[in-house]
């Protein structure tokens, strides 16, 4: 039976998926919303398959991609905030919280520019945690912080069959300045973490590409700077939940303003392993709003056809996490198993469901 | 057989049952459809199952959409019995491992759990068989069905016999010769008489010089023929005899994925299964050779096997063909060589009819043998789910120690000592796990008896000798084994093992007090600074703590008049001192205690005491483990052999008096205990006097001691068991040495003391350091 997946929570604009393997639970970015809590609303609470996938309500590592509302709205929620024992382990109301043992961030999310009331749990945690990086403590499981930067682009490991590339940002792209007063914010997209996902059942290894925001400047530098092997993915989560900046710029020709398509950005994504992989879009429904934009869409298209025609199978490749049309199933699932990975088409629910002839059961004597 | 289209004239029970599966996820709900069968009255349910898409090519075995039928024994069974999980597509791969057996030209059958499908369904109904569905074809579509081992092929053989086999050794034999061949075993059958029928217990042996191979070892034969030739032996209610079987293995290249037992139902298909395998002559060569050696009866023998067992001759035949993987390893009992894991066994049993000279003729009979593990520690230990006691001593073999003894047997306990001079008297039946017949046994025999029942090759050592006349060789007989677990209830005997030096062997004592309401367990190890007899007096420290109001009440009922009334006095000469006690109150004390031995065993836990309390209806209050303070053991310059252990935490307390009264001196009395055998002085606990005390730079006055109203309380709530054991004050300003005065008010302590017989404590805390002083001779005054 494969325990070893990814799933991509249903969370409107913004990202949150999980990966569970070898034991391990990561998430990355995390989008969720009050009302998802509200069982009359259908905003769809991910929360309990967090809580069950969370041994002892403790979760290995989360990652913030960058530190925009769309990827930590909720963290509070569902996460412990401040010292690790202070968590009430048996509250009179509501769910335990999850500690989270490491938290990792860019340079930027260590010290961002802004601080909104969305990411203001989640950057004072980081802020915590960072006057403790040296000490004792600041060793221990639910205070741990980890600042990356990319250097090399190579492959570590969380645990054998759990691996990890950081294809971004480098020390220039983390590095984002404070605009001058009265100029409009500078975004923190170009410093979102790129991670390239080695997942190892068996002999077969499944890679996941999660790019956050990404914008299209960092994709052309990776197109010039690193390999094929380095940016392949059976399953890739489109840069900013389908927006055509991650593939593109606005330019201004002859006056106009103009968008206009970037060849390397294209080819840096471009990087399907095989004419069976998957392009997530964690989104709302395509439609009037952008992100999604449907031009960006026909892009991955392109890149799902493998070379070929792009027909309906090659769309249905395309998944977007508003629309998906399974029954029930809000998330988009893939499993890593010893056979390559797989799409699920059912994932068990989090509680037990109810049945016709479900009355309990014990230890009998019937052994 | 129809389709019935009106789902609201269906039963509740079924319509509830279809809306559970159309809201399964995987299942496109326009795809139910239902049907009576008139011919067997079964109720069918079909569907299209989805199952996940695979990103990476692979020659896949499993539809992106599988139809599915389950099956349910009738209408009225849905909902209360498990439905059969089927294929509808007739090209479904015959070939996966996990199917029911079944004939070709029937659905093929889905085997979701190897057993308790039906447990499955009562808890989460059809859910849980879907969910469970899903996981199977996804697993097959992946090729991942026996990633987490090899699942056996589920028997198949019209008749069953059990068996007791020790199925790892046959694969470690196979294991080691992995090109292949037979070899011999005996068996042992049992054959029961229950009305008209006969069941068969079948019990084999592969091991020493039982496991015979032909052209290897001939005197082994010889052995075998004289096993062979004994008759059946009547036992109470069967027969016993001894028949011969033949283990045939394949080749460990030749890998297997097919079923194939699943279709071994009788005498013919089996013969035509081994016959595809390559394996049908080398078992018909094996059983010549069998023949031939053992003399099996031809017309002309009438020594021959027929003799020997006239109603249940037979042949046993195992078989091993080597699977892609391990067979599933949470099934206990089977090899743990990786390699040999890899073999799965079917074990049959041949019967022939009457005048039949040929167990492996179609007229035989076959039965498959579903094979138990022989019992052994290994086995409880495996079912039990945790590590069994190491190597144990067991001193005292009562009610309470019997107790210890028959769990840690049934949970893998395998080598054990037992040291007790009791024989079980009529009275001990009541809580002992002795019964009437063992009246008078000496309670060492009992516990050999009953050891030997439980585990048949138990390494058990007798001593039938009183402790303490064996306290000369106590350090040896300790020494045999790692762990000791004393319940005589005896303080002699914790006073003698404390005089034992290491190896570091841990040592658990276990004691009921206050009439069955406080069972405790100290635990330290042999050489440690912590004797039993100190963690008993750490333990009567906690009684100043309200919330163990229950050792307080423990310590008032032993030194009130009643506990001496209520000793059991049986008869003239007995001499048992335990108090009235249900056994049920001994049960509860015994599995608690035991739980916290094997905790212990299994953290960091130093030493300390376990305390279980129980309220006057013997309901549990809260069990606790108390960890042992840290100590500090001031030893003597040479002058004397006392020891002084003090707590810690008592001494840092002094410290901060000394602090904060400095540069006038403080001081106060020191409460514990001494142990005049291990020569110890145990300082638990201290009152400090400064306030009450008439005190200078250079003096200090302490009043009498008992004045200050916590001191009060903590005498009352120890019931006087913890005494003033030394006075202690502090040379803030220069070096702990007594001074003059000192020793003068020291001498007239020890004027007293001696009239007593216990010795005089003094502690001095000087600017930089501790001193403990201990006199038993006045101290010279110039």
């Amino acid at each position: 039976m494969a325990n070893n997946k990814i799933t991509f929570f249903a969370c409107d604009n913004g990202d949150a998926s999980l990966i569970q393997a070898h034991g391990q639970t990561v998430m990355t970015d995390n989008n969720y919303r009050l009302k998802a809590a509200d069982e009359n609303d259908d905003t769809n609470d991910y929360a309990p398959i967090i809580r069950k996938s969370c041994d002892n309500d403790y979760l290995d590592v989360f990652i913030l991609t960058h530190p925009d509302e769309d990827h930590l709205r909720g963290f509070s929620e569902i996460f412990h905030l401040g010292k690790p024992d202070s968590r009430d382990d048996d509250p009179d109301e509501g769910d335990v919280k999850i500690v989270v043992n490491e938290i990792w961030c860019s340079k930027y999310s260590e010290n961002p520019n802004y601080v909104t009331d969305a990411s203001k749990p989640l950057l004072s945690e980081i802020k915590r945690r960072k006057k403790l990086i040296g000490t004792a403590d600041g060793e221990k499981n639910g205070n741990r912080l980890v600042v990356l930067t990319s250097t090399d682009r190579s492959l570590n490991k969380i645990t054998d069959g759990l691996e990890w590339r950081l294809l971004a940002p480098n020390d220039d792209e983390g590095d984002i300045p404070k605009a001058k007063e009265g100029e409009p914010k500078n975004s923190s997209n170009p410093a979102s973490l790129v991670i390239q996902w080695n997942i190892t059942v068996g002999s077969k290894t499944s890679k996941i590409l999660l790019g956050g925001d990404s914008t299209v400047e960092i994709w052309e530098r990776l197109s010039e700077e690193a390999t094929d092997d380095e940016l392949e993915w059976n399953v890739l989560l489109a840069p900013h939940h389908c927006s055509r900046h991650s593939l593109g710029r606005d330019v201004v020709k002859d006056g106009d303003n103009e968008f206009e398509w970037s060849e390397d950005a294209y080819d840096s994504l471009n990087h399907p392993i095989n004419d069976k992989s998957h392009v997530v879009c964690s989104s709302r429904k395509f439609g009037d709003k952008t992100p999604p934009n449907p031009y960006a869409r026909s892009k991955y298209h392109k890149m799902l056809a493998f070379g070929k025609d792009v027909n309906a199978t090659v769309k249905n490749r395309f998944l977007c996490t508003a629309d998906n049309s399974a029954k029930k199933v809000k998330n988009i699932v893939f499993k890593f198993t010893s056979s390559g990975p797989t799409k699920a088409t059912f994932i068990a629910s989090a509680g037990i469901s109810s049945s016709t002839s479900s009355q309990g059961g014990g230890y009998g004597n019937n052994e | 057989m129809g389709i019935m289209n009106e789902y609201d004239s269906l039963p509740r029970n079924v319509r509830w049952e279809i809306l559970n599966i159309s809201n399964f996820g995987a299942i496109e709900s326009q795809s139910i459809k239902f049907e009576k069968n008139s011919s067997d009255d079964s109720f069918i349910v079909k569907l299209n199952f989805n199952t996940d898409i695979l990103l990476l090519p692979i020659d896949k075995k499993i539809l992106d959409i599988e139809p599915i039928l389950l099956k349910y024994r009738s209408i009225f069974h849905v909902g209360v019995l498990a439905p059969e999980v089927l294929s509808d597509r007739a090209n479904f791969p015959r070939n996966l491992q996990h199917l029911n057996p079944t004939s070709a030209d029937q659905p093929a059958s889905l085997c979701l759990v190897r057993s308790g499908k039906q447990e499955l369904y009562n808890r989460k109904g059809v859910y849980g068989i879907l969910e469970r569905l899903n996981e199977w074809l996804n697993d097959a579509k992946t090729e991942t069905l026996y990633e987490d081992g090899w699942d056996p092929i589920p028997y198949s053989a019209k008749n069953i016999a059990s068996g007791i086999i020790d199925s790892g050794s046959f694969q470690n034999l196979a294991g080691m010769n992995t090109t292949g061949g037979f070899s011999y075993f005996m068996t042992d059958v049992l054959a029961y008489e229950n009305g008209s029928k006969h069941l068969k217990s079948v019990s084999s042996h592969i091991a020493d010089n039982n496991l015979v191979q032909l052209n290897v070892n001939t005197i082994s034969l010889k052995k075998a023929t004289i096993h062979m030739s004994q008759k059946p032996k009547k036992l109470n209610n069967s027969y016993l005899s001894r028949i011969p079987g033949i283990f045939c293995w394949a080749n460990s290249s030749e890998i297997q994925h097919d079923a194939y037992y699943s279709s071994w139902v009788d005498v013919e298909s089996l013969k035509k299964g081994l016959k595809k395998l390559g394996m049908l002559k080398p078992l018909i060569r094996a059983k010549l050779n069998l023949e031939e050696h053992f003399k099996l009866p031809n017309q002309n023998n009438k020594n021959g096997f027929d003799q020997i067992d006239p109603d249940n001759k037979g042949l046993m035949i195992c078989i091993g063909l080597w699977r892609p993987t391990y067979i599933d390893p949470t099934i206990i009992g089977l090899s743990r060589d990786p390699t040999a894991r890899n073999l799965e066994l079917r074990f049959f049993f041949l019967e022939r009819k009457k005048n039949e000279k040929n167990p492996i003729s179609k007229n035989g009979k076959l039965s498959e043998v579903i094979t138990c593990e022989p019992p052994s520690s290994k086995l409880y230990s495996e079912v039990s789910g945790e590590l069994p006691l190491p190597s144990t001593t067991f001193l005292g073999a009562g009610a309470l120690g019997s107790k210890f003894i028959n769990s840690a047997l049934r949970g893998g306990l395998s080598k054990l000592t037992v040291v007790d001079e009791d024989s079980i008297m009529p009275h001990n039946v009541a809580r002992h796990a002795g019964g009437l017949s063992d009246i008078h046994m000496y309670k060492t025999d009992y516990i050999e008896l009953m050891a030997k029942d439980i585990v048949p090759n138990v390494d058990i050592t007798k001593h039938k000798e009183n402790i303490l006349d064996i306290k000369d060789n106590l350090a040896s007989i300790l020494r045999q084994n790692e762990l000791i677990i004393d319940s005589t209830a005896n303080p002699l005997v914790s006073k003698i093992i404390s005089q034992i030096d290491g190896p570091r062997c841990k040592l658990f004592k276990a004691e009921i007090f206050n009439k069955g309401k406080l069972g405790v367990c100290f635990f330290t190890a042999l050489g440690s600074s912590y004797s039993i007899n100190f963690l008993y007096y750490q333990l009567i420290l906690l009684a100043k703590d309200k919330r163990y109001y229950f050792i307080a009440e423990w310590l008032k009922y032993e030194s009130s008049k009643s506990f001496l009334d209520e000793e059991l006095l049986l008869g003239f000469g007995c001499t048992s001192t335990t108090t009235k006690m249900p056994d049920y109150i001994v049960s509860i004390h015994a599995n608690v205690v035991f739980s916290a031995i094997k905790k212990i065993l299994s953290s960091n836990m130093k030493s300390g005491v376990f305390i279980n309390p129980i309220n006057d209806d013997g309901l549990p209050l809260a069990a606790e483990f108390i960890e042992a303070p840290n100590v500090i053991v001031f030893e003597s310059n040479g002058n004397s052999d006392w020891k002084v252990i003090v707590n810690e935490e008592v001494l840092k307390e002094m410290h901060k008096i000394k602090e904060l009264n400095s540069p006038i001196e403080a001081g106060g009395y020191m409460y514990g205990t001494i142990n005049e055998q291990l020569s110890e002085i145990y300082i638990l606990d201290f009152f400090d006097y400064t306030k009450e005390a008439n005190s200078s730079m250079a003096h200090i006055d302490l009043g009498r001691s008992g004045q200050i109203p916590l001191e009060k309380t903590f005498i009352r709530r120890t019931s006087n068991n913890l005494m003033v054991v030394g006075v202690w004050h502090s040379h803030p300003t220069s070096a702990p040495n007594p001074s003059s005065t000192d020793i003068a008010t020291f001498n007239s302590f020890i004027s007293q003391d001696r009239k007593l017989g216990v010795p005089t404590v003094m502690a001095i805390s000087g600017a930089n350091e501790d001193k403990f002083y201990v006199y038993e001779d006045l101290i010279p005054t110039n």
